[in-house]
């Protein structure tokens, strides 16, 4: 066995009282194999590996961690740190900030190289260079003098990996490695670090939120919430046979291929938190089969195969794929299309670049969005995907009024906003509305909720008064909101309940069209099912329309009756869902399906084969 | 590069002749007669009316002003009222002592700053962290003039007393005249200038430090093995210089104010005390041009860190 | 608006019920605002209330001058030559009479201390606050218009900053003549540009945030941004600095008196008095001259800088010296960004 860990427990002593991340997690993983760790926000899964390796300051680990048969954790700093770089390997998340910005990429490698060998600088460099062919970075010879900043977000984590894997470690740690990164660069990191798996016999410790990443390169996987390992298994049978109720309701948050007029089995409540340290399950508050014991004691785990194991009382027939249930078809968005409610008409943007010239006077033109047109229909879901630096967010503010057309027109319900008077355009707020990303960033900290909510309200002198109060705490509770938290403050609530405050108060305005921009690309996949139902019930029940910008092609999928893929701020295609991903006519969206992870090859594997086929109980 | 340095340099000359026009229309605009004054008490208007003619105060403010800027751009900056001496010549006579006081108040007050502030960053929450935000305070607290006349009391007073004397109580030797004299001269001077501007590098130092220490990049050369020591050094104060470069240029003008103070309490006789001198004589040709001067000094400190900023940013350097 | 029961099959309405973290509902921390809990932290924190309390007690002296002048039976500019001077006219040092000692002219230190006490903590408000208050105005509205109103109010804030401060101030004050008004004039002419420079910045990061968009996208006019979006979000940088800008207005205040530019005698002032002491290095005589006034000065500005620390480790918690609530927020930070 490679690393065995026993009984891994970590705290940090906080000012709110000691903050218990990890609490006594057993795992193994053997060479060449990959191990993926599933959870959401603070499940503890990049916490200890960190603490494992001695990286998270001011952590009070115990437990044991023996790689290759050393602890880990009784080593001196300086043991440690000669055991990271040629025995462990590390990629964290955001490739951007994780290569010094100030040092050339081929002097970071080398720095590695040179701290755990001797060997003259000629040598090295030599190496660095190979390295850097090997995670096939063009023009090693030349780049290798570059800087950072010289390269794209995915070139530089192809850097990463070079550097993690320079001294040919038996162990790679890969933290959320594709997490910041467009889908069609997620597909070729994983698969770069999979063949370099095979040719060297690295074990990967994959921990990831996205089961799609799991899916695709894990040969085990575990599921963490809060801060303990609730299910482990091989692949096929923690996504195909999940056993356990939280591994279930992940696997019934995440909208897939297909799952279109399914509704996703959110996993009601909030993510627990870990000064709260309460015996029992921690899981106990959020889940629908909950029972007296699990409030306390966590449960032994259940064998429910040779090589799957379930902590949860649940007998182990439980054990089985996950099934969505489906709207029924009269329901569906699709079938009530009405007549067009905005048109955009080749829509260009564009925005000043760099200065140019001795003084700067003249700058470069910089085009967003090139050439656009698009109908939306009254009552309809118009799915606009694309990835970074596509042009979509910003056809969105567009869209909204917001950001001025360098050419082309917009028109709405017949008229071209863009002649609007100061006026007109106000008045047309009443009916455009937006729901933003960020769910921290769109609310006022230093506002309570209710005001925040009443804003519209009170900005189009609609309500006043007793009467404001009323109409506020009616619009909380129509997203779900206890009307009761009117005087609270945005701190106070969780990313999914903000995200909620977000749309109550692009509903004050009761607006005909509602453009999202990426609503629940900021949220864990449990809480972004949520809001994906109530963006679904709410256009039910009002008649909305809406324009779903994202870049996540299944969440897309799941919510839209007609998309449009942009690329380079042109859309490169547009139609019904089934028509664009069933037949994607275009290279681009080709290459993009092609690149999502795609959940359904292993549960249908697993399922097809799988005798015992149990509808959820919720 | 060539772009920016052209745009500073102009935003730079702009600057310098907005202060001078400042200075002038605030001269036109003050009560006081310096005429008067240079002629003295007992002067009769006609005397009076002389000087004003003599000094070329009788002209238009415009006509002064148009005069004083043709006259810059050759390098004449008048001449003092009050000995006639060209400006330039004594503003120059006296560079050297300011000179010496300022950059080695700026060594002092980096070197001090720069090694309370690492002290502190390492183990933020430590007693050493403690006692480094004390001295931070305690420098953001006290005035120079305190802090000058302290150590005068305790090293040269108190010393003295003793029976041991080693620092001078005022005065200026030349560096080239004795090296060690200058600097034994200097030394009170040096801490008093660098004392308070060190809390300033420190607290600086210190919050970069801990924040670029919880960058991503730096648990990347932890994760590759590197040494506590070389993480520090190394890859964290890396991305300390640039910000610390930057006050400099900040302080410049508060470390003008600085001298000012300390020439008067060591006795040094530099551009500072030349200017309160010129003030107190209503001398504004002089005051005038140590103005200039001293602004000179704060815009080209300015455009030197400017440039050494993006020398010092790649990001900036290599496009 | 009509009533949709949001039942679906998914139970969305769940969502609230445990809502607020048990962590937080436990500690009490739930439906109390941002600034009852910095009021908190504020009252748990040794530093901060010593120094308030040092910061009331000068100021009560201060407000109490007449009333302790009355009592001690020395005015403060009154002069003792025979009790406050030696027989050689040199002063007497502290003793049951001059509690602090008496002064080259025989006057009464301590008197002399806490009137100048009152004389600068009023120079410095009333500096302050001008100070703020342009800053504040100048700093917004450059932020918040940007283009050609930000060059040429940024082009003010970076010539002030570049002026040499003192020289500048006193060749002005040597036309205008030195008094109580140049003194706060010259004060909020020098301190105003640092503010505007701090508040257009976050002024600048505020208006890229996506709540203004939001404001913006309902239809709320720029007036109303700035009011309801913008400056309550500036408050915490413009308190922190307020409190860091009273001790920086003490200290001008201060060198302005002692190179004797500020207020005139006999009024006494904290720099004058220093002055006094530095004039023909009396202190080598009297230390108590140097001592007492340097004393005074120190604790106040100490203090106020002491509590503006304080201030903004409570506005702001990641910023605070102890390092391990520190790492944990930063992990909770990376937590959320997963």
């Amino acid at each position: 066995m490679l690393l065995t860990v026993e009984n891994l427990d970590v705290t940090f002593s906080t000012g709110d009282g000691p903050l218990h991340a990890v609490r006594g997690i057993s795992f193994e993983l053997d060479h060449g194999q990959t191990l993926g760790v599933v959870g959401e926000s603070g499940s503890g899964k990049s916490v200890s590996t960190q603490a494992m390796v001695g990286l998270a300051a001011g952590a009070h680990v115990t437990g044991r961690a023996l790689l290759q048969g050393r602890d880990l954790l009784t080593m001196n700093p300086a043991e440690l740190s000669a055991v990271r770089g040629p025995q462990i390997g590390m990629v964290f998340q955001d490739p951007l900030s994780s290569l010094h910005p100030q040092f050339r990429i081929g002097w970071q490698i080398a720095e590695a190289i040179q701290r755990h060998e001797r060997s003259s600088a000629k040598s090295v460099r030599a190496r660095v260079i190979k390295l850097l062919d090997e995670v096939g970075i063009p023009n090693p010879d030349k780049r290798i003098d570059d800087y950072p900043h010289q390269f794209s977000g995915g070139m530089r984590q192809r850097v990463m990996i070079a550097l993690a894997l320079a001294l040919r470690p038996a162990l790679l740690v890969a933290d959320e490695p594709t997490t910041a990164l467009d889908v069609t660069v997620q597909a070729q990191l994983l698969d770069l670090m999979q063949d370099l798996q095979r040719e060297h016999g690295t074990a990967i410790l994959m921990i990831t939120h996205d089961l799609g990443v799991v899916a695709g390169v894990a040969d085990n996987v575990i599921t963490m919430y809060g801060g303990r390992i609730v299910e482990r298994g091989t692949r096929a049978e923690v996504l195909g046979r999940p056993h356990h109720p939280y591994s279930k309701g992940l696997l019934g948050s995440v909208p897939r291929g297909g799952s279109q007029r399914t509704i996703l089995q959110s996993i009601p409540g909030q993510p627990m938190s870990l000064l709260d340290d309460r015996p029992g399950c921690p899981f106990a508050a959020r889940c629908a089969f909950v029972q007296e014991a699990c409030l306390e004691t966590f449960p032994d785990a259940r064998v429910i195969s040779p090589t799957q194991q379930s902590n949860c009382i649940l007998p182990t027939e439980f054990a089985g794929p996950v099934v969505l249930p489906i709207i029924p078809a009269a329901e569906s968005g699709i079938a009530k299309t009405g007549e067009v409610l905005a048109r955009i008409s080749d829509v260009r943007i564009e925005f000043d670049g760099a200065r140019k010239g001795l003084l700067g006077l003249t700058r470069d033109k910089i085009v967003a969005v090139d050439g656009v047109s698009l109908d939306i229909r009254a009552g309809e879901t118009l799915g606009i995907v694309g990835e970074s630096g596509s042009g979509k967010s910003t056809l969105a503010r567009a869209l909204t009024g917001l950001i001025p057309l360098s050419g082309g027109t917009i028109e709405f319900e017949g008229e071209d906003i863009s002649t609007f008077t100061t006026a007109q355009r106000h008045s047309l707020r009443r009916h455009v509305q937006m729901v933003f990303q960020d769910p921290f960033g769109s609310l006022n900290q230093q506002r309570r909720v209710g005001s925040i909510i009443a804003d519209p309200l009170v900005i189009h002198r609609i309500a006043d008064g007793r009467n404001l109060r009323s109409r506020v705490q009616d619009l909380m509770e129509l997203v779900g909101l206890n009307p009761e938290h009117y005087n609270r403050f945005p701190a106070e609530f969780s990313g999914g309940q903000r995200q909620r405050i977000g749309i109550a108060r692009a509903l004050a305005l009761e607006p005909k069209l509602i453009v999202c921009d990426e609503p629940v690309s900021a949220l864990d996949v449990s809480i972004q099912a949520q809001i994906l139902n109530l963006l679904s019930s709410l256009q039910r029940e009002l008649g909305l329309t809406y324009v779903f910008i994202a870049h996540d092609l299944a969440v897309v999928e799941h919510i839209a009756a007609r998309v449009a893929v942009m690329y380079k701020g042109k859309i490169v295609e547009s139609g019904p869902v089934e028509q664009i991903y069933g037949a994607p006519a275009h290279e681009y969206t080709r290459s993009l399906l092609a690149a999502a992870p795609h959940l359904d090859d292993v549960t249908a594997m697993v399922g097809a084969s799988s005798t015992t086929q149990i509808e959820e109980a919720h | 590069m060539i772009r920016f340095l052209s745009r500073r340099i102009l935003s730079g000359i702009l600057t310098l002749i907005a202060i001078s026009g400042v200075m002038f229309l605030l001269f036109y605009v003050a009560p006081n007669d310096p005429a008067a004054t240079i002629a003295g008490p007992q002067a009769t208007n006609d005397q009076i009316d002389q000087v004003r003619a003599r000094l070329g105060l009788d002209m238009p403010v415009i006509e002064r002003y148009w005069l004083f800027i043709t006259g810059l751009f050759q390098g004449d900056l008048g001449y003092s009222f009050f000995n006639k001496e060209p400006v330039l010549d004594s503003l120059v006579r006296r560079l050297p002592a300011t000179a010496s006081l300022a950059v080695g108040g700026l060594v002092v007050a980096l070197g001090l700053g720069v090694t309370i502030g690492v002290g502190a960053a390492r183990k933020p929450g430590s007693w050493r962290d403690k006692l480094g935000t004390a001295f931070v305070l305690t420098g953001l607290s006290v005035p120079t003039f305190v802090a000058g006349l302290i150590l005068l009391y305790v090293f040269f007073y108190l010393l003295t007393v003793m029976g041991l004397t080693f620092f001078p109580a005022a005065g200026y030797v030349p560096f080239t005249e004795n090296p060690l004299e200058w600097a034994r001269h200097l030394l009170l001077p040096w801490i008093t200038v660098g004392f308070v501007a060190a809390a300033t590098y420190a607290r600086l130092v210190r919050s970069q430090l801990v924040s670029v220490m919880g960058e991503d990049y730096i648990r990347t050369a932890r994760s590759k093995g590197i040494r506590e020591d070389r993480v520090v050094y190394r890859h964290g104060m890396r991305n300390v210089l640039t910000p610390v470069v930057t006050q400099i240029s900040l302080d410049f003008a508060i470390l003008m104010g600085g001298l000012v103070v300390t020439e008067r309490i060591f006795g040094i006789n530099g551009i500072g005390r030349l200017a309160i001198d010129s003030v107190n004589r209503g001398d504004q040709p002089v005051i005038i041009g140590a103005m200039l001067l001293a602004s000179l000094f704060v815009v080209i400190a300015s455009i030197l860190v400017d440039l050494a900023y993006a020398l010092l940013d790649s990001r900036v350097r290599v496009k | 608006m009509p009533e949709p029961t949001v039942d679906a099959p998914t139970d969305t309405t769940l969502d609230n019920q445990p809502s607020v973290s048990a962590a937080s509902a436990r500690t009490g921390v739930a439906a109390r605002s941002p600034f009852q809990l910095v009021w908190s932290r504020l009252r748990h924190d040794p530093t901060a209330m010593v120094s308030a309390v040092v910061i009331v007690l000068v100021i009560v002296a201060a407000i109490s001058a007449p009333l302790i002048s009355g009592l001690v039976g020395h005015g403060p500019d009154e002069q003792f030559r025979k009790e406050g001077l030696t027989p050689s006219g040199l002063p007497t040092g502290p003793n049951d009479q001059f509690l602090l000692g008496a002064d080259n002219l025989g006057r009464d230190l301590f008197v002399r201390l806490i009137y100048g006490a009152q004389l600068s903590l009023i120079v410095a408000f009333v500096a302050t606050v001008g100070a703020l208050g342009i800053g504040t105005l100048v700093g917004m509205t450059a932020g918040f218009m940007r283009g050609k109103v930000d060059t040429v109010l940024t082009w003010f804030m970076d010539t002030t900053l570049s002026l040499p401060q003192l020289l500048f101030a006193i060749s002005l004050v040597s036309l205008v003549g030195p008094s109580f008004g140049t003194t706060v004039v010259v004060i909020i002419l020098f301190s105003w540009a640092p503010i505007a420079r701090v508040v257009r910045g976050q002024t600048l990061s505020i208006r890229e945030k996506e709540f203004v968009e939001a404001a913006r996208s309902l239809g709320a006019s720029n007036w109303r941004i700035m009011r309801v979006d913008v400056l309550p979000n500036l408050v915490v940088p413009i308190l922190v600095y307020g409190t860091l800008l009273i001790p920086q207005a003490i200290v001008f205040e201060a060198t302005l008196s002692f190179l004797g530019l500020g207020v005139l005698p006999p009024t006494a002032t904290w720099g004058n008095m220093l002055a006094a002491a530095s004039t023909g290095s009396m202190y080598t005589i009297a230390w108590w001259m140097l001592v007492f006034p340097s004393a005074a000065l120190l604790c106040v500005t100490l203090a106020f800088n002491l509590l503006g620390d304080s201030v903004r480790d409570a506005l702001d918690p990641r910023q605070t010296l102890f390092a391990k609530k520190r790492r944990v927020t930063k992990l909770k930070k990376k937590e959320i960004a997963e």
